[in-house]
């Protein structure tokens, strides 16, 4: 590689990865139900951002960056289904980019601490909500159904289930104050 | 009590619904209105990270706490009547909840021994906040392992920077093993630096006690604002004041140097790319005061040279700096 620096990019789009970088991560971590799991695909996405040879201006950064992380995370979920197991197929990924080492991807709940206590809070304020949500609540947060199965499971539409979601996540909120310390 | 805690109702409220949305199926329109919420009010961001930490922490959970929840259904004084309809349906998800809280519970010992690896590429930047509240940055071209057990909190760095801004626990000491040295944290704030058989440990909170990895029984206790300089196999270390925001603010971005060696700079931007910086014999003189904003290499070197009174080639993935009137 020799010659002066190559020519500067017009690098419109990549300010706006800068910018937004950290929403992007929040956004994508509610869909992936991983904070590491976003925080690699916006990596990624960095990646492909910065290798991208534009030739013409981008007139909404914002929307073309959602769509750049959008099919990222598409290919992922596809692969992920098609080999059987969200999880290692994380692991799978990470595995090679890092030489063959063993690694966990997630905290283990075990290195969570989680208190009896807030656990007993937390049960108690499930339990409390109306039958209803609390049933949504269950399906899609504890045995991981998505809000569109849920739906079909309980009757409903799912804009309902995203508002006992909603509802459920604020009592617990109200209660819990937040994440454990 | 801070800022953050005194969320307001309706505050806490938007960020539940966001998690609720796009924890469904989101599409572009909900990623540019989240956009605007995020920036409605200063408040939004940390009211919705409070609340995914929440979300995020339930799933970790899910196992011990279904079964908490049908201990309390089944003993509980306060038994609710369950609507007809979908009853039965109930009763069998009910034994899938107890078969996966028994699954959870047998494989968590083999994963609880397992380091988490993170690891960055030239030029990247990387946050991450540990199961323990510990906040931690990996610089470019940097990797760190991680075990957190009940007891201990180990962290190795392998190469490359990382600052950590540790949650103290008594019961949990926070060591970082480095090369040669072990570092040992008492609550604080500080950057470690791995680079070329050096090892950089910079203080800006707190207190770190550090010590050689193997046979040491002296250590050093290193202060706030203090940096500690140590070739890796030497048998000393050199300690010296800094202005410990300075070595900081590569996690935003920015590079800051008061009076220092043009070979010093170069050192650091050999890890911002995959290229070689050198400094050919009388610029390694140079001093440079100044801010580098983090880029692409060649643009940092570009700006780096337009600041200094040198000229740059490039050979073979090697860049190296030139004074313009020592060859004159």
């Amino acid at each position: 590689m020799d010659g002066g620096g190559g020519p500067e990019r017009p690098n419109d789009l990549l300010d706006a990865y800068m910018a937004k970088r950290d929403d992007l991560v929040r956004f994508l971590t509610a869909r992936l139900r991983s904070a590491t799991a976003a925080e690699d695909l916006v990596q990624d996405l960095y990646l492909r951002v910065a290798g991208l040879e534009l030739t013409e201006t981008v007139d909404n950064p914002s929307a073309y960056l959602y769509r750049l992380a959008s099919n990222l995370m598409l290919d992922r979920l596809r692969s992920d289904r098609r080999s059987g197991a969200r999880d290692a197929s994380w692991l799978q990924t990470r595995t090679v980019e890092l030489g063959g080492e063993s690694i966990a991807d997630e905290p283990s709940p075990e290195q969570a601490t989680y208190s009896r206590q807030r656990l007993a809070i937390a049960a108690r304020a499930i339990n409390d909500l109306p039958p209803k949500t609390r049933r949504a609540f269950e399906l899609h947060k504890l045995q991981g159904m998505t809000q569109e199965e849920t739906a079909q499971a309980l009757g409903v539409s799912r804009k309902t289930v995203e508002k006992q979601i909603s509802t459920a996540l604020q009592r617990l909120m109200s209660k819990l104050g937040g994440a454990a310390t | 009590m801070t800022k953050t805690e005194l969320m307001s109702g309706s505050a806490r409220m938007s960020a539940a619904d966001w998690v609720a949305r796009l924890s469904g199926e989101p599409a572009e329109g909900d990623w540019l209105s989240f956009e605007i919420w995020l920036q409605s009010a200063p408040g939004h961001r940390a009211a919705y990270d409070k609340a995914m930490a929440l979300w995020l922490d339930l799933d970790r959970q899910a196992a011990p706490l279904a079964a908490a929840i049908s201990d309390l259904s089944l003993d509980g004084p306060s038994r609710r009547l369950r609507p007809r309809g979908p009853t039965l349906y109930w009763g069998g998800a009910m034994g899938l909840v107890a078969a996966v809280a028994v699954t959870f519970a047998a494989l968590h010992p083999y994963r609880a021994t397992e380091p988490t690896v993170y690891a960055t590429d030239h030029g990247q930047r990387r946050a991450i906040t540990l199961a323990d509240g510990t906040k931690v940055v990996l610089n470019g071209a940097s990797k760190i392992s991680v075990r957190l057990e009940r007891n201990k909190r180990e962290i190795t760095l392998a190469q490359g920077e990382a600052a950590f801004e540790v949650v103290h626990d008594a019961n949990r000491p926070f060591q970082v093993h480095v090369g040669d040295q072990t570092l040992r944290d008492l609550g604080t704030e500080f950057d470690v630096l791995r680079a070329n058989g050096e090892i950089t440990v910079t203080v800006r909170e707190g207190l770190v006690e550090v010590r050689r990895a193997k046979g040491g029984q002296r250590s050093l206790a290193l202060t706030a604002g203090s940096r500690l300089m140590h070739k890796e196999g030497a048998d000393s270390s050199t300690v010296m004041p800094v202005s410990a925001d300075d070595a900081f603010a590569w996690r935003s971005g920015r590079l800051i140097y008061r009076d220092r060696p043009l070979s010093e700079i170069a050192a650091d931007l050999n890890r911002y790319g995959e290229n070689q910086i050198r400094v050919d014999g009388p610029a390694a003189s140079l001093r440079f005061s100044g801010v580098l904003i983090i880029d692409d290499q060649a643009v940092m070197v570009r700006r780096l040279a337009a600041l200094l009174p040198v000229s740059q080639t490039r050979q073979d993935g090697v860049i190296t700096l030139h004074g313009v009137d020592s060859t004159r």
